[in-house]
């Protein structure tokens, strides 16, 4: 299960809870699932946010595989200077 | 000079050849935005604002039109009407609607030099007179020109359909504050409870600018099958086709952009201003048309960064650890919502582990110029109000601030205040190459201090291609569309040569267009030598795997018996003494390409994840004039973490670069407003950014940690060096004087100031 933490800000999202555990292989099976529970946090990450995955960031994340217990975090998409 | 060295070794990258492009910039071959010239070209000019906040009643052109050599005028009414809507562009999302009226003026004016009008005439005089001749009716506005007056009940609204969003509620009345940011882990109160110390305070930083040395530059060319064409200095030339096609409302393919030569950009080239209205006067006038910003447009009409007020209270036990921390952080945005506080509270405590705290941040619309990026975009403010906190801290506990700094650094494994866990970092092992300089331990004389501070960036990847096309005569040529800011020519070169085993100079690394090369976002992020890099590392291997398949054609074996050693194919053992192969060389295999089966050339287009966070540490020394409140830096050290330098001698251009940029941040920098919103030092006479007779020789160390996410480690060094500074000079004159500044800039008046009311 690839557990999902959430930041404070991304919580009323997702119905108040911190932390989601979700049977997802890789990064598309983790949207469609976002998307069935949780589809207001789902719109809003798919916008706004890049993926960390056990600490790498994913930018625009799409396919990517996922390992088991994997911790993933949605953070805000960084800008370039 | 290096101080830890991966354990794989390479023949050129880890080198510091000298640039390809060098010469040129030096002898001023090199052709700019401004050098672009074509038959029948018309001359651009801009109408602006004299107003910081005004409504346009109405705009009259006719006798702009009527006077000769006029060939076109456009205005606001000549551009799309666009609803307001969040559209990709490029690197990040932008608001089409924000960007259009920026670009040019419709019903209001929201900082004093907005475009309002622009005209295209034979001649630069033409154009001034024109402009003269355009009557605009304004009924003038109450500006409202920083954070306080901004968010104060019943401030003038900039726009008055703004809601706040990410309150917990739905905003029911319009606000000058465009969003509401907040993050938090863990219990405060108690945090707060069970620490020793707690100390308080508040910083504030002015709006800065960029300082490129060139100006913005265009010429538009558009052509009766309604194609265009731009020439422009910019960081990104994808960047200017996505962001003028939303403004014009145009597909992209109509729009062709050639990026010049670029005389500096640090984020503010990543966006577009004259580009579309050069596009909408040589559409009206049929003739090509340039447009060159003068210095003073440059201040008072492109983005700077963000005026900041940032409170910070901060709680430690005697043991040295932090126990809480909170954050309130308040960025300008400028005309437009959009301030870079979002990456200032992910970065304002995010050197340090904590276990609980609570940041709040605040983009506040004011009446100057929509900012723009600015290297590691809203750090440096949050920096150094954290870095200040930490200092006093230290000196509080009676601990060496770079031992707080070591008891209470994130490490691998350490939790980021944004969320994830950090992979391998190099915050420790700068801390450590501080500790040990020599720097930090000589002594200092009368009216000298010395400060330390850090800094982080997070760095990014995303999109890049590439093109390595094989020469006959045994050389390469790399086409990549990220322009060379800071020597990438000479690190795609580097990698392409470390892959392909030919020399350097066998490597000629170009930069094409948006017809002629690959998608690539922009050039900054700290992303080319990583990302881009990626690519032209993809596509060289894409090379090497087509010439081990000529080899193996040539040999009749298999491609699996083939593999590639400095530069050649070479055969497998077993086959070699069976068949009597010797290998062979790139040189030879591109010359026989035409009789093996054509052309090679290798490509790659790839989103490039897993960009390295870049920690640096910073040393300052400073001696304070007592008696004029003069501040000079008399040496400065920048240590930072690579992860792998490719040209090591351009590395230490960066960190040198970022570092001053810091250091005029902190001493002078700074636009001085009058109570009309009018900019009074549009221009580096008054302006006062460093120059080299300013500074001592700025020593770069550079530390390498590799990122595990790159074939070679790079981490992204562009940014991170402009976020320490500011804190590191404060600290440094809090060491010479015993006074703690936190408003910037340490300008001769302020430090005066502050020595006297302490009585120093």
């Amino acid at each position: 299960m690839a557990r999902v933490l959430l930041s404070s800000e991304l919580q009323p999202l997702a119905g108040g809870v911190a932390e989601l555990n979700l049977a997802a292989v890789d990064v598309r099976e983790l949207f469609e699932q976002l998307r069935r529970h949780c589809p207001a946090l789902a719109e809003h990450v798919q916008q706004h946010s890049a993926l960390a995955i056990d600490g790498v960031i994913y930018q625009r994340p799409f396919a990517e595989p996922l390992a088991p217990d994997c911790e993933i975090y949605f953070i805000p998409r960084i800008a370039a200077g | 000079m290096s101080e830890q060295s991966t354990p794989k070794t390479y023949r050129s990258i880890g080198t510091s050849p000298v640039r390809p492009d060098g010469i040129d910039k030096v002898t001023g071959r090199a052709n700019y935005g401004a050098d672009r010239h074509l038959p029948g070209m018309l001359h651009g000019k801009t109408l602006r604002s004299p107003h910081a906040h005004a409504r346009i009643r109405s705009i009259d052109v006719s006798e702009a039109e009527k006077l000769p050599g006029v060939m076109a005028v456009v205005t606001g009414a000549d551009f799309p009407h666009l609803q307001s809507a969040m559209e990709e562009a490029g690197e990040s999302q932008i608001d089409v609607w924000d960007l259009a009226r920026n670009v040019m003026a419709r019903d209001k004016v929201l900082y004093h030099g907005h475009a309002v009008a622009a005209v295209a005439a034979t001649s630069d005089a033409i154009a001034e007179a024109a402009l003269a001749k355009i009557r605009v009716d304004y009924e003038v506005l109450t500006p409202v020109m920083d954070i306080e007056a901004a968010m104060a009940d019943n401030a003038p609204l900039l726009h008055e359909e703004m809601r706040t969003q990410g309150l917990p509620a739905a905003a029911d009345r319009a606000s000058n504050v465009a969003t509401v940011i907040k993050l938090a882990r863990g219990d405060l109160a108690a945090g707060f409870a069970a620490a020793d110390v707690v100390i308080e305070r508040e910083f504030s930083t002015p709006t800065v600018h960029q300082g490129y040395i060139e100006p913005h530059a265009v010429v538009a060319d558009c052509r009766e099958n309604g194609q265009a064409t731009l020439w422009c200095c910019t960081q990104g030339p994808f960047v200017v086709r996505t962001l003028t096609s939303k403004v014009l409302n145009w597909d992209v393919s109509r729009i062709k952009v050639i990026p010049s030569e670029i005389g500096g950009g640090f984020g503010a080239k990543t966006t577009v201003y004259q580009e579309p209205v050069a596009i909408m006067l040589s559409l009206k006038s049929g003739r090509p048309v340039k447009m060159v910003m003068n210095r003073e447009e440059v201040f008072r009409a492109t983005g700077p960064t963000s005026a900041s007020r940032i409170r910070i209270k901060l709680g430690a036990n005697r043991a040295g650890k932090i126990m809480a921390a909170e954050a309130e952080l308040k960025y300008e945005a400028g005309a437009f919502k959009g301030s870079p506080v979002m990456p200032g509270c992910m970065c304002v405590f995010v050197s340090y582990e904590m276990q609980s705290f609570s940041i709040t941040g605040y983009d506040v619309v004011v009446n100057k110029p929509k900012v723009a990026a600015y290297r590691a975009p809203g750090a440096p403010m949050a920096a150094f109000a954290m870095e200040s906190m930490i200092d006093e801290m230290a000196h509080k506990l009676a601990i060496d601030p770079i031992q707080f700094r070591l008891d209470n650094a994130v490490r691998e494994g350490s939790q980021a205040v944004y969320g994830p866990k950090f992979p391998a970092i190099g915050f420790e092992a700068c801390l450590k190459q501080a500790e040990s300089h020599p720097h930090y331990r000589a002594p200092l004389g009368a009216n000298q201090g010395r400060g330390v501070a850090a800094g982080f960036w997070f760095n990014v990847g995303m999109q890049s291609s590439a093109t390595v096309n094989v020469q006959e005569d045994g050389s390469a040529i790399v086409i990549t569309a990220s322009p060379d800011i800071g020597g990438s020519r000479a690190s795609m070169a580097l990698m392409a040569s470390e892959e392909l085993g030919i020399p350097y100079e066998r490597i000629n690394a170009l930069v094409g267009d948006t017809e002629t090369a690959g998608y690539c976002d922009v050039t900054g992020g700290s992303r080319t030598t990583f990302a881009t890099g990626m690519a032209v590392i993809q596509a060289s291997k894409d090379v090497i795997r087509q010439m081990r398949e000529r080899a193996a054609k040539v040999w009749n074996v298999e491609i699996d018996q083939v593999s590639w050693v400095d530069g050649a194919a070479v055969p497998a053992a077993e086959v070699a003494a069976e068949k009597d192969l010797k290998p062979l060389s790139f040189a030879e295999l591109a010359r026989n390409a035409a009789h093996t089966g054509g052309p090679i050339a290798g490509r790659a287009s790839l989103m490039a994840q897993g960009a390295g966070a870049g920690f640096g540490v910073h040393l300052c020394d400073v001696e304070v004039d007592p008696e004029t409140g003069k501040v000079d830096i008399i040496r400065y050290t920048v240590i930072q973490d690579a992860g792998k330098a490719i040209h090591p001698a351009y590395v230490e251009g960066q960190l040198q670069g970022g570092a001053v940029q810091g250091i005029g941040w902190a001493l002078n920098e700074e636009y001085v407003y009058n109570a009309q919103g009018v900019m009074e030092n549009p221009a580096f006479l008054d302006y006062r950014m460093p120059v080299a007779l300013d500074l001592p020789m700025i020593d770069a160390v550079i530390v390498e940690v590799p990122n595990p996410s790159h074939p070679y480690g790079v981490r992204g060094v562009g940014e991170t060096p402009i976020v320490p500074p500011l804190g590191a000079v404060a600290n440094a004159v809090h060491d010479a004087t015993q006074v703690r500044f936190c408003h910037l800039p340490l300008n001769p008046p302020r430090v005066l100031a502050g020595l006297q009311a302490a009585g120093a």
